[in-house]
């Protein structure tokens, strides 16, 4: 090895005899420093897509858990919770974190949630009956019955069927909301009374729709 | 050619121009001072103003759907119906204006599938529906009863003694009422500003409920809703047991009183001597009592 040095080191007054003239005509180093930091470039990419897919799948996974939160049932017992009893909470609200905190931002999230997605339907089912008051064209003989419990509107009604489509949508859905609310209170008489207001409603609509020929 | 073309083409204009020219239609009769009146229209409006007269007095637009309309009836009971074309067309302009004059003191029908109704100056007993039309009402009625799908409602009624509204989710706006009002809807507001009031009862899934009124001594008031805040303003002078409910919303009483019962849920107080009952329930809303 020490003998390869010392050759080695021998040889270099040769090449420092070469003829100087003898360096190619163009900038090598160019193209060296190119293959050299490509294959650098190339090599980071990889750790970046898996940083951004790290964090994609941390945001999917966060998101689906608020979601799978926010639309779990108020009533705690159905989600596995810990049943929520009246004696147990505090005599009056308090900000201080008690045991059922949880659960009862649970409920309230839940609550707010369908607040939030029935005030929501309300004006996507109106916005999307198409033509509604304006375009109120109809050709047809029939009208309003005496009553709501008369059935049909009349014929042609596209506008006032989507109308009443778009209602009924959104009553099935406040039933819904009704019956969600009243696994958490079930002796609720003012829940029972909103049930049956949305049920008469429905009972009316179907009515009213029934004999409506699409 | 050109002539023949010209011809064709001034022909066709004006038999457009003959279409599309609206159609008048009047009417004028006796009509008792509290005669039955019915009136139906499809779409378009329907304006009822009371006057002082024994009379009847219709003055009609129609529209391009409208075929005719048909009266029929006597002075004491009178039907007015817009008569459609039958078939399955379209038109540019349906709308049928129904402007009629009648005797303050009629009772009124009003039917009208996406008519707007509008009422003045009537004291007789009146119903009204419709499902899309909007319906604006400032009488003088003791009776009334209003019907809506997705319409809102607008009613000033300063005599009023006995009103029900209903709507869907249309919102209902009360100025004046007094006595008996119940109001429902899935998803309207409700609004009462009121005289004094004996009972309310009202009702909205996930609409809001504010009420700014009197109320007699023994009133009953209730007022619920799922997802909505329910906020009554009352005078300082209110006697009444209240119950303030909600289940996952925020309580609020203005008032002193004392306390019954109380729980996270439920409040109950009595207020003064306690003589009226009030009970204000939200699931998830806010439910406030407040002074005026």
């Amino acid at each position: 090895m020490k003998q390869e040095v010392e050759q080695s080191e021998g040889r270099l007054p040769v090449l420092d005899a070469l003829a100087r003239e003898r360096l190619p005509a163009r900038d090598l180093w160019v193209g060296i420093e190119a293959r050299i930091s490509t294959p650098q470039a190339v090599a980071s990419r990889p750790s970046q897509w898996r940083a951004y897919a790290l964090a994609a799948s941390v945001s999917v996974a966060v998101l689906a858990g608020v979601l799978l939160r926010e639309q779990s049932p108020a009533d705690p017992r159905a989600s596995g919770m810990p049943e929520l009893t009246v004696a147990a909470l505090p005599a009056e609200p308090s900000t201080a974190q008690t045991p059922y905190s949880h659960v009862e931002g649970m409920a309230r999230s839940s609550a707010a949630l369908s607040a939030r997605s029935l005030r929501t339907l309300r004006s996507e089912s109106l916005d999307n009956a198409p033509a509604m008051v304006a375009e109120r064209a109809d050709g047809s003989s029939g009208l309003l019955k005496a009553t709501y419990s008369a059935a049909g509107i009349g014929r042609n009604s596209h506008s006032q069927q989507a109308i009443l489509r778009a209602n009924l949508k959104l009553v099935s859905q406040a039933e819904r909301e009704v019956r969600r609310a009243l696994r958490s209170d079930p002796e609720s008489a003012s829940l029972q009374g909103l049930l049956k207001v949305a049920e008469d409603k429905r009972a009316v609509l179907t009515s009213l729709l029934v004999h409506e020929p699409d | 050619m050109r002539t023949l073309t010209l011809a064709a083409f001034l022909a066709t204009a004006s038999l457009a121009a003959q279409a599309a020219e609206p159609r008048h239609f009047t009417d004028h009769r006796a009509l008792g001072a509290e005669a039955k009146l019915s009136v139906r229209n499809l779409a378009g409006t329907i304006e009822v103003e009371g006057w002082d007269k024994a009379e009847f007095d219709l003055a009609a637009q129609l529209g391009e759907s409208a075929e005719k309309i048909e009266i029929s009836g006597s002075a004491g009971d009178l039907k007015v119906e817009v008569k459609n074309r039958k078939g399955n067309y379209s038109y540019s302009n349906g709308d049928t204006y129904l402007k009629l004059r009648v005797p303050a003191g009629v009772a009124l029908s009003l039917d009208g599938t996406s008519s707007d109704i509008v009422v003045r100056g009537i004291k007789g007993a009146l119903i009204a529906r419709s499902v899309s039309g909007d319906v604006d009402l400032a009488i003088g009625s003791k009776t009334i009863t209003v019907q809506t799908v997705s319409g809102d409602v607008r009613l000033d009624a300063p005599a009023a003694k006995e009103t029900r509204l209903n709507t869907v989710s249309g919102d209902t706006d009360v100025k004046g009422a007094a006595g008996t009002l119940s109001a429902e809807s899935v998803s309207g507001d409700v609004e009462v500003e009121g005289g004094t009031f004996t009972q309310l009862d009202l009702k909205s899934v996930s609409g809001d409920i504010g009420v700014h009124a009197g109320f007699a001594a023994e009133a009953r008031v209730k007022a619920e809703s799922l997802s909505g805040d329910v906020r009554v303003n009352a005078p300082a002078s209110l006697s009444a047991e209240v119950s303030l409910k909600t289940f996952s919303g925020d309580k609020n009483c203005d008032f002193d009183g004392a306390r019954e019962a109380a729980d996270s849920k439920r409040t109950v107080l009595k207020i003064g001597e306690g003589r009226g009952q009030f009970s204000l329930t939200s699931f998830s809303g806010d439910v406030t009592l407040d002074k005026q």
